[in-house]
């Protein structure tokens, strides 16, 4: 969905940065957003995620964010436990982006 | 001179009243507020009648502070499979488990609480014949609402946490038995775990338990867009772009190992 907003809207977006801390996302406040993302699923959430995203993009921004990490966090669960997984046509359309950011690793990439 | 209202709220900040029939939330600026006796402590979540409220910094948006507050409500209900001391039970074990905290002791059973240990604390290493397993122990709807009221007790929670907060005191559980509405025409398994029918998407994975499936979409579409804004790649939420949008959803997603 990331890539295809960001090609529907001509806006830069680096992927890699999804799986990379170190990769700019090119997208505002990209870095600090994604961050918040991998502090939504650590045990330990690092505090001052929201600051950061607040002090790029102010916080109600901030807040959307924390609402839009928590919805991924229902997602991915309902997703793994009923099994849910990609059409054949649809993992062709993602294939780029499955081994750019070597998604095959994963348990359920079967 | 206000009208009570129910409310679910999460706040880091005090600022003056802005609006005090607006049905935003906060925790430290709360006052003359009724049945919030011992939920006072500070970036709690709070369910109850708040007569006056005041707020500061950022605050949750109308519809996702009443989606928190109709879950939180719900949770300790009876379900359609589950009774409401069940629903509160899998909400504590799985609220341990999500943290790496001792899993308490239940009634649950040992197959309820390896599923809700499992799809809190480590939903991708679920395999089909673990589903399989745990369907023939507990029964393939409880199952699914199982699911869904983990997922939503861990959405809560991350909601929370990520603002700084504690997680909501689980609200206790309400007498009553489970309705075990059967959605007629039950759903077929196609390609699934579980029986979601022919559309493979995830509005429909709960499709099992009807009520379940539909309080779930909700709260989801509350907190991240609407299945019609989902169609918008230009869509913005605030000052918030889908790109930044969906930057966060990867994040999570890519953290979790969900390859969906």
């Amino acid at each position: 969905m990331l890539r295809w907003s960001a090609e529907n809207t001509q806006r830069p977006v680096d992927l890699r940065a999804i799986a990379d801390p170190d990769v700019d996302p090119l997208v505002p406040g990209g870095r600090e957003l994604a961050e918040l993302g991998r502090q939504a699923v650590s045990r330990e959430v690092d505090r001052t995620a929201f600051d950061r995203v607040a002090a790029v993009l102010g916080s109600e921004a901030a807040v959307d964010a924390v609402c839009v990490a928590a919805a991924f966090e229902g997602f991915n669960r309902i997703v793994d436990a009923t099994g849910l997984s990609l059409t054949r046509a649809r993992r062709r359309e993602l294939v780029e982006v499955i081994d750019l950011l070597d998604l095959g690793r994963f348990p359920h990439a079967g | 001179m206000f009208e009570p209202w129910d409310v679910v709220g999460i706040a880091r900040y005090e600022r003056p009243v802005r609006d005090l029939n607006d049905r935003h939330c906060g925790t430290r600026a709360l006052s003359g507020t009724d049945s919030l006796t011992d939920l006072g402590a500070f970036g709690a979540f709070f369910v109850g009648k708040v007569t006056r409220m005041e707020i500061d910094g950022p605050t949750l948006r109308p519809e996702v502070a009443d989606e928190l507050a109709e879950t939180w409500r719900h949770l300790g209900a009876p379900g359609t499979w589950w009774e409401g001391r069940q629903r509160t039970a899998l909400a504590e074990v799985a609220r341990a488990a999500r943290h790496g905290a001792a899993i308490p002791a239940t009634d649950l059973g040992a197959a309820a609480t390896e599923a809700a240990v499992t799809v809190a604390a480590h939903p991708a290493r679920t395999t089909r014949p673990w589903v399989e397993e745990m369907v023939a122990s507990i029964g393939e709807e409880p199952y699914v609402e199982l699911v869904g009221v983990v997922s939503r007790v861990v959405v809560a929670d991350t909601v929370a946490r990520l603002l700084g907060a504690e997680p909501a005191p689980l609200p206790p559980p309400r007498p009553g038995e489970p309705s075990r509405v059967v959605p007629e025409p039950r759903p077929r398994r196609i390609r699934t775990w579980v029986a979601i029918g022919n559309v493979l998407s995830p509005p429909r994975t709960l499709a099992l338990v009807p009520d379940e499936k539909r309080r779930t979409n909700r709260l989801l579409q509350a907190l991240y867009m609407t299945w019609a804004d989902m169609e918008d790649p230009d869509f913005r939420r605030g000052d918030l772009h889908r790109t930044q949008i969906e930057l966060v959803a990867a994040a999570v997603s890519y953290a979790n190992e969900c390859f969906y």
